[in-house]
């Protein structure tokens, strides 16, 4: 499924927010590269910086500092976290907006069809956003980004407002896409199991300034992953221990 | 089905108590003006007949189609300049800071001033001296409307679109016009009611013909029925462009905002 050529390069990336108390550095160094096809999890403290990193690698944020390397013309999808809709059109017209740039009609219409119908919002194509409850536009937000047939997927904790029937069947409709495409994703996530489940590789950030302190690989073939097998189980522990390592020095940091 | 029935129960219900008001109002005017000349209150009965003859002799048509004229053109003309200036403004750091205190103060001055001012500059002019103060008093309201419109566009739909390649004139189109619409009808619709009257209100002091000036000659006359009529035109004129226009328009434009549940 890899290529030897990453489609996407971060190199020592450095920002800094300008805030009250000065500048307050939330990226320090962070270094990766993320190959073709392969599903890559950032994981780590609320806040600590992983959707300015995700904003960056969507050309969104400017780095302060580090180098990012893209394929020119490389087609970037991105499942914000917060859904970015437009309230004046329609769930499909949200849609067809995006796709019209890359795509020809038909094959849009018919990738269109078979999104909504994966992600159960057929019914309300014709529905304007403000119609819709919180967890339909967060299906729509996805089902946007994978309409366009991306080379890269972003997402920011793309399941996060889903029940957990919503949650398996986007993620199956993700999964489903990413093994007939072959695209790259990119994803921000609080969940171990998830991040495990899904990823071939998973970052783990530290707290501000968020820097890559520990990778995991998870070699396995995605449809043979089950949660209950101790290799799988055993990293989602290791990523626990990292996420809760933290807990553990707060009396230490805190001496007064 | 059963919640579009009861929507439309509720419009009626709505209905019936607004008309219920307006016939108290009637019954109110009816009972007062038995008690006093018709000089100082007419019956309804006598605004009515003043209707009529106003409708005979011409006049009524006359006048209003004149009236009517000059308020759609100043406020086209305001509706134009607004929406043009409030382009040029917020796409312009140093013009915002130019202009914007200049709208505040155009906003502060009260019309008569600039209506005598109309009337010394360009004296009892047919039609200048109202269009003149349309425009002048209805522009601000305009251009603030439309200013902070332009100003809560969301640039992070501008962002996305980005990200997905949108040309620039795909945004405009798609983005910026959609959210500039709305509040173009909500603009229309705020300044309407300052433009009608300013055009009665420069035709009253400053022309010779139109609503304004009728009204104008028939106080001086004594008729005060037909300042009623008239008063009753005025309204009939406003509920028509309100809910026969600019209310379904509104509906039309902002169909999206409304939630469907």
């Amino acid at each position: 499924m890899e290529s030897n050529k990453p489609i996407l390069e971060l190199n020592q990336i450095q920002k800094s927010f300008r805030n009250n108390n000065g500048n307050l550095r939330v990226l320090q160094d962070v270094s990766f590269q993320v190959y073709p096809g392969e599903i890559v999890a950032l994981i780590g403290p609320s806040g600590c910086g992983k959707t300015t990193l995700l904003n960056i690698v969507a050309g969104l944020t400017a780095p302060d500092r580090g180098g990012l390397e893209k394929p020119a013309g490389l087609r970037l999808a991105f499942a914000f976290q917060e859904p970015r809709l437009l309230p004046w059109k329609t769930v499909e017209d949200n849609i067809r907006f995006v796709q019209g740039n890359f795509l020809q009609p038909a094959e849009a219409e018919e990738i269109r069809e078979t999104l909504l119908c994966g992600a159960g919002l057929a019914k309300y194509k014709n529905s304007y956003p403000a119609e819709l409850s919180g967890g339909m536009k967060q299906r729509l937000e996805i089902v946007r980004a994978l309409s366009v047939k991306p080379d890269l997927l972003l997402m920011d904790e793309p399941f996060k407002s889903l029940d957990i029937a919503l949650k398996h069947r986007l993620t199956y409709l993700t999964l489903a896409e990413h093994g007939r495409e072959g695209f790259a994703v990119l994803f921000i996530t609080h969940d171990p199991e998830e991040a495990v489940m899904l990823a071939d590789r998973v970052l783990v950030f530290s707290d501000k300034p968020a820097k890559i302190c520990q990778e995991i690989t998870v070699d396995q073939p995605r449809q043979e992953r089950n949660i209950k097998d101790d290799s799988i189980y055993k990293k989602v522990e290791e990523l626990l221990a990292y996420l809760l390592k933290d807990l553990k020095q707060i009396p230490r940091s805190n001496p007064n | 089905m059963k919640t579009s029935t009861s929507k439309a129960n509720a419009a009626f219900q709505k209905g019936l108590i607004g008309a219920a008001g307006i016939l108290a109002v009637l019954i109110l005017w009816h009972s007062l003006s038995e008690n006093y000349h018709s000089l100082i209150l007419p019956s309804p009965k006598e605004a009515y007949a003043a209707l009529q003859g106003m409708w005979q002799s011409g006049q009524l048509r006359r006048h209003t189609i004149i009236t009517f004229r000059r308020t759609v053109t100043g406020y086209a003309a305001a509706l134009l300049l607004g929406l043009v200036t409030a382009l040029l403004v917020s796409a312009s750091r140093f013009l915002q800071s130019l202009i914007r205190p200049l709208i505040t103060v155009a906003q502060v001055i009260p019309p008569v001033i600039w209506v005598v001012l109309a009337v010394v500059w360009f004296g009892i002019a047919d039609d200048i001296t109202p269009i003149f103060l349309i425009f002048i008093v209805t522009f601000p309201v305009v251009f603030v409307s439309l200013f902070s419109g332009l100003q809560s566009i969301d640039l992070r739909l501008v962002e996305m679109a980005v990200l997905y390649r949108c040309p620039k004139a795909k945004i405009i189109a798609d983005i910026y016009l959609p959210a500039l619409v709305s509040h173009f009808v909500s603009a229309i619709s705020l300044g309407l009611s300052f433009a009608w009257k300013s055009t009665i209100f420069a035709e009253f002091i400053g022309s010779s013909s139109g609503i304004g000036f009728a009204i104008s000659m028939a106080n001086a006359n004594l008729e005060t029925e037909k300042l009623f009529a008239w008063a009753i035109v005025l309204i009939v004129l406003m509920f028509g462009f309100e809910y026969g226009i600019l209310s379904p328009l509104t509906k039309r434009v902002t169909r999206w905002k409304q939630d469907g549940k």
